[in-house]
């Protein structure tokens, strides 16, 4: 830099100076930018005013909500007291239970008295006419004597064949306890 | 005296630029947003203008006053209000330029975009002349000289045209000597 060029930087800034004199700012900027400030205090007050009516209308709300929900609770109480009420009425439920444990205990009784009447095992032997009535040898020589009350008694509920004779070979019908519950002509003989 | 000296600085401060900017980044005061414009309006239409044309330059200066308004809260208060004003018109400048010619990629192109100015330098005035070599000046350098008279720091300049310091200090000095060569071509010495 030389020592003139100070001076030199001042004479440039006049004319600088005189060249913005010389052009200055529209005053039509100014105008329009402080309207558009106007328009856009106005706008924010407007949204200054639905921010508050948002706040109140949401405070409004919750209270609204929180008032539901104690109302609801109240009415849950109540409820409760029915639930209650209901539990008075469980004595129908007893009792169904109870016709029902009854009927099982039927059921288990009808069972057992159906059971006793199925035939548990099944035997075969060979019938025999004698002098003292009607016998049974199996094919171990064991001998069973049939009393006529048996005979009977198997005719009456037709659990003995009546077309056997002796010689036949017989199916013998046991219950669980030993009883002979019927006596069928086998189709096939005794082979021991 | 030291309470003057603070009741004085307090007082200069109210009145700063970027005092003046903060009150209205909180309260949207229009007087505010008046002071403010005028006492920048005036200077930022100047360098706008230098930079575009008077259509342009009304336009870009009322986008930048309305971005103010707008991005008011975006607002540090870091730097100068000056400097932050100026650097929203630049941009603003860019992007208008830009959108006219999309092909620029950088402001070294933009040379060709400033207004042709064909005067008779036959007797004209100093003012014409500056005029004249001003607008012949390449875009940046006319950019860094007109921030440079705005006032404006070396370290301000380059951060409003996001260039280095010595890049800036440069054009400065193309922007001085190409001046003075056309105002000492026509009114002598006085210049160098």
């Amino acid at each position: 830099m030389t020592k003139q060029e100070p001076q030199s930087d001042d004479a440039l800034e006049q004319c600088f100076v005189e060249r913005k004199r010389q052009h200055p700012a529209p005053a039509s900027i100014k105008r329009y930018v402080l309207s558009k400030q106007q328009d856009n205090q106005s706008t924010a007050y407007i949204f200054r005013r639905i921010g508050y009516v948002s706040v109140a209308a949401s405070t409004l709300l919750l209270m609204s909500l929180l008032l539901l929900q104690h109302s609801n609770q109240d009415a849950t109480q109540i409820n409760y007291q029915i639930v209650q009420i209901h539990t008075l009425n469980i004595e129908p439920e007893r009792l169904s239970d109870s016709i029902n444990n009854r009927y099982a205990a039927h059921y288990k009784n009808y069972l057992e008295q159906k059971k006793t009447y199925a035939a548990h095992h099944k035997s075969r032997a060979v019938l025999h006419f004698v002098d003292a009535g009607w016998q049974l040898k199996n094919c171990d020589n064991e001998v069973l004597q049939l009393s006529n009350e048996l005979i009977m008694a198997l005719s009456n509920i037709q659990q003995i064949d009546s077309q056997i004779i002796s010689g036949d070979a017989v199916e013998i019908t046991f219950d669980q306890t030993g009883i002979i519950l019927g006596i069928m002509r086998s189709g096939n003989p005794l082979h021991c | 005296m030291s309470f003057t000296l603070t009741l004085k600085a307090r007082l200069f401060d109210r009145k700063s630029n970027e005092s003046l900017m903060l009150r209205y980044a909180q309260s949207g005061d229009r007087v505010l947003l008046t002071k403010l414009y005028d006492t920048c309006g005036h200077d930022l239409f100047h360098f706008v203008l230098t930079l575009s044309d008077p259509t342009l330059a009304k336009d870009i200066c009322q986008k930048t006053w309305l971005k103010v308004i707008e991005k008011k809260h975006l607002y540090q208060p870091t730097g100068q209000f000056k400097a932050w004003l100026f650097t929203l018109a630049r941009n603003q400048l860019i992007d208008e330029f830009r959108r006219i010619k999309p092909n620029i990629s950088n402001t070294e192109q933009l040379l060709d975009l400033a207004p042709e100015i064909e005067l008779n330098l036959e007797n004209q005035g100093v003012s014409a002349l500056f005029d004249h070599a001003l607008m012949s000046l390449a875009f940046e350098q006319r950019e860094a000289f007109c921030l440079q008279q705005e006032g404006f720091s070396l370290q301000d300049i380059a951060s409003i045209t996001h260039c280095p310091i010595e890049t800036v200090k440069s054009r400065l000095r193309y922007a001085k000597d190409n001046i003075r060569k056309v105002l000492n071509n026509h009114c002598g010495e006085q210049y160098d």
